[in-house]
């Protein structure tokens, strides 16, 4: 995880604004809300396809874009963001299959298995996301509280 | 790892930011050094060590648990 893989700071800013907007149209389109407003299909059908891209590139550029100042403490928490990040996810996914195994309520119905698989994937990304700004802001808010 | 970082900062009267950008790093780490959150690594700690004049076993120490 060195920084070839990092897009430059301003980038975050760019993605904070792009994967909020992308989410809310994307779940508006999803229960239908946007069906109402526009008749059209082909047009339903670009505005999900590009909010739920605006969503999925503005959390990329989130997740990969440096901070104003990257030393190795940043990369230490930004690993351990990550590890408990795998963990949630893990935890998710048991808990999701015990439901599933106990209750026999396996998600197929009205694109279930879908947005099982989505939320599964961006639980990591997620939490990734939370629990590294958290620390970041923490940790300022602890210095200026010094 | 216990540490003298806080001491040797006030001792040279220096504040974090100062030292932070002697060594190229940000005040969030030498915040979490000061407060044993964090360990750096071995080229910080020579960094440390050579920015208060001393040797890296005056600046930092292992505890009983490490």
């Amino acid at each position: 995880m060195k920084e070839k893989y990092f897009l430059p700071n301003h980038y975050k800013k760019a993605g904070a604004l792009m994967m909020p907007i992308g989410l809310i149209i994307w779940s508006l389109t999803q229960i239908g809300l946007v069906h109402t407003l526009i008749t059209i299909h082909w047009i339903n059908v670009m505005v999900l396809t590009i909010s739920f891209f605006s969503f999925l590139i503005g959390m990329y550029f989130i997740s990969f874009s440096k901070e104003k100042f990257e030393d190795e403490y940043i990369d230490n928490l930004r690993l351990h963001s990550f590890q408990l990040s795998a963990l949630i996810q893990l935890i998710f996914f048991v808990l999701s299959f015990l439901y599933m195994f106990i209750f026999k309520a396996e998600p197929s119905r009205d694109g279930g298995l879908e947005l099982f698989l989505i939320i599964s994937i961006f639980i990591f990304w997620l939490f990734y996301i939370l629990h590294f700004n958290f620390s970041l802001f923490r940790n300022k808010k602890k210095i200026y509280e010094e | 790892m216990k540490n003298k970082v806080k001491e040797e900062r006030l001792k040279s009267n220096i504040t974090q930011q100062e030292l932070a950008d002697k060594l190229s790093v940000s005040r969030q780490t030498i915040f979490a050094i000061e407060t044993g959150k964090y360990i750096p690594s071995t080229i910080l700690s020579l960094k440390i060590a050579k920015a208060f004049k001393k040797s890296v076993e005056e600046i930092f120490a292992l505890e009983k648990g490490d």
